[in-house]
């Protein structure tokens, strides 16, 4: 379950968007928020707070970045044993159904449309909560 | 969508500055918390856009090429990012650069779905940004819709779409 304890990881090469969605995040009561710029990073951060003990919750992905896109890092997490099962919401302004359909296909667990409001944000983190429950059940 | 079938004009859309309109009212008021408010619109040949910040996104299809930019003074992109960024921002800034190419990407992201629904098949295109101050994005004589907004009575941005026949 996605709670207020939750760690999340924010990727996207824009400070505007971390700090859309930061700000949406903070005003949710979120406290473990942490930063990446590219695909590369946020792998190297998953990786590094999986080995310390202290894995992300919850990961909001751009999709066009430099280095890796949003959708590789999908398809490594998916691919790996470690991170096969971590909830991924990917961030884009690409709103066209072909491209959401592309996104779940590759295992995402929901889409955003860019601009991220909270409302919006609770919504997709309920549907999130919703297939953890059933997951579990 | 087939070479054979005829794809609709952009340029003679009736929905298109509705359209538009709705997108950037919507964008800022979601991303900013601003409200924005459509204050003149014309259609012409040729249009000269001055800014010190413009965000410009292409409009590609089959049969025509177009742009879509978005022009601030520094004044005005300050104060769309006051919500996110604590400081005024007195210069051109990275952030300040890829913020508005970012938002001419999500209004045209936005417009994009409801002109894709009508059968335009625009293609996906990587925005790009124009810095400088007092700088002109001069549309050659193209036909182009010039959109004027403003917000808290004082501050205003023009969006212009522009597009001619490949």
């Amino acid at each position: 379950m996605i709670t207020k304890d939750a760690r999340i990881l924010l990727v996207d090469d824009l400070n505007l968007i971390r700090r859309m969605l930061r700000q949406c995040l903070d005003e949710m009561g979120f406290k473990y928020i942490e930063d990446a710029t590219d695909g590369n990073e946020a792998i190297f951060k998953l990786s590094k707070a999986r080995s310390k003990g202290v894995p992300f919750d919850l990961l909001f992905l751009d999709w066009n970045m430099p280095n890796k896109t949003g959708i590789e890092v999908v398809e490594y997490c998916r691919a790996s044993e470690l991170f096969k099962d971590l909830p991924i919401i990917m961030v884009t302004a690409e709103a066209e159904k072909k491209n959401v359909l592309r996104a779940l296909m590759n295992g995402a667990n929901d889409y955003i449309v860019k601009p991220v409001s909270a409302d919006i944000l609770r919504a997709k983190l309920d549907h999130i909560n919703e297939q953890l429950k059933k997951k579990v059940g | 969508m087939g070479a054979a079938q005829k794809l609709p004009s952009l340029q003679t859309d009736p929905l298109l500055k509705d359209e538009l309109t709705e997108s950037v009212i919507d964008i800022f008021k979601s991303a900013f918390d601003l409200d924005v408010r459509l204050v003149s619109f014309i259609k012409c040949n040729g249009y000269d856009l001055v800014g010190d910040v413009s965000g410009l996104v292409g409009m590609v299809q089959e049969s025509i090429e177009g742009n879509l930019v978005i022009s601030f003074s520094l004044p005005v992109i300050s104060r769309v990012f006051s919500k996110l960024y604590p400081s005024e921002f007195t210069t051109v800034t990275d952030d300040v650069r890829q913020g508005c190419a970012e938002l001419a990407n999500m209004i045209y992201g936005r417009l994009k779905v409801q002109l894709n629904g009508r059968g335009f098949d625009l293609k996906m295109c990587l925005p790009s940004v124009v810095t400088g101050p007092g700088h002109r994005v001069h549309q050659n004589p193209a036909e182009v819709t010039v959109l004027k907004f403003e917000f808290e009575n004082k501050y205003s941005f023009e969006v212009v779409i522009s597009c001619h026949n490949r």
